[in-house]
């Protein structure tokens, strides 16, 4: 019962950092004029529940964050956008994670999250306006997110390290935990 | 967990991931030449709405599309067109300034607005991307 009040609570607290770090990254502007392109700050919450608390949790937080994001920022039409791209990218990143044991570490897993977001994203947007020809940006966005998920898959690393040491998570590792 | 540095894999994916996007943007440039006869498709909501070919006659003229937020207007030059204003908050597409290619296209997605350019041929009656 202990372990799962402290696991909610921490859950919660995860949903909060990725909502502000989503606020946070609307603030920062971004030098490339690519419509969709974005640090993924987001992603780095998204990749550390993957890790610490398995799919589920993964899943859960990153749906909840979606939904909250975009209540909050008056755009719920983007919600679709956001909530494809996020729930592909976690899959894809679930997947790596847990079934290529140590072929790609945190910063590839956190590459193809950020590539798995383009591609919903693209197919997603071109489905609702009807134009395939939306594919053309996919090319600039693979290379930016290449740069973006490099960062944040350290970003994860180094947070993970400090969690570990200063936190006695008790996590339940795996798929389904 | 230490991090080691990359491992194999990742390095595979990112030279993966740059040689395929570095790629289709090239064939993307080499299949949008310059074509002195141009088209401009104005599309909304997932309709064509207007259609023109650009010529120094329509220079100047703004076009007024309705998106689904609100209003987009639209600036023609001679050879190339953009986004003048627009009802969406974040304006991408006005920051995307002129296009002039054929194939090119502003997009803005919270309107719902496309602008593309469509380059025709002279001698065939035939439109290329």
């Amino acid at each position: 019962m202990r372990v799962k009040t402290t696991k909610l609570i921490f859950l919660s607290l995860l949903v909060s950092l990725g909502i502000a770090l989503h606020i946070i990254e609307s603030f920062i502007p971004f030098p490339v004029a690519v419509p969709g392109a974005k640090l993924g700050l987001a992603n780095i919450i998204t990749l550390l529940t993957l890790i610490i608390y398995g799919f589920k949790a993964g899943l859960t937080v990153s749906i909840l964050r979606c939904i909250i994001t975009s209540l909050l920022t008056g755009s719920p039409s983007s919600l679709i956008y956001s909530l494809s791209g996020a729930v592909l990218s976690l899959f894809l990143m679930a997947f790596a994670y847990f079934y290529t044991k140590g072929i790609f570490s945190l910063v590839g897993i956190s590459i193809i999250g950020a590539q798995a977001h383009n591609l919903a994203q693209i197919s997603v947007a071109s489905i609702i306006l009807k134009n395939a020809g939306l594919f053309l940006y996919l090319p600039f966005l693979m290379i930016i997110g290449l740069f973006t998920g490099y960062f944040v898959g350290l970003a994860v690393i180094m947070t993970q390290r400090i969690l570990e040491k200063n936190l006695k998570i008790t996590a339940i590792r795996g798929f389904y935990g | 967990m230490t991090y080691k540095g990359l491992t194999k894999g990742d390095k595979i994916l990112i030279i993966t991931i740059l040689l395929v996007s570095v790629l289709s943007i090239f064939t993307v440039k080499t299949l949008t030449y310059d074509v002195p006869k141009k088209i401009v498709v104005i599309e909304s909501q997932g309709r064509e709405v207007k259609r023109y070919v650009l010529g120094p006659e329509l220079e100047g003229e703004t076009v007024r599309i309705k998106g689904q937020l609100g209003y987009s207007i639209i600036e023609i030059g001679k050879d190339r067109v953009r986004m003048l204003e627009s009802a969406c908050p974040d304006k991408h597409c006005i920051e995307a300034g002129w296009i002039s290619r054929p194939g090119e296209m502003i997009v803005c997605l919270p309107n719902r607005v496309i602008i593309r350019l469509l380059g025709v041929k002279e001698d065939v009656d035939d439109i290329t991307y």
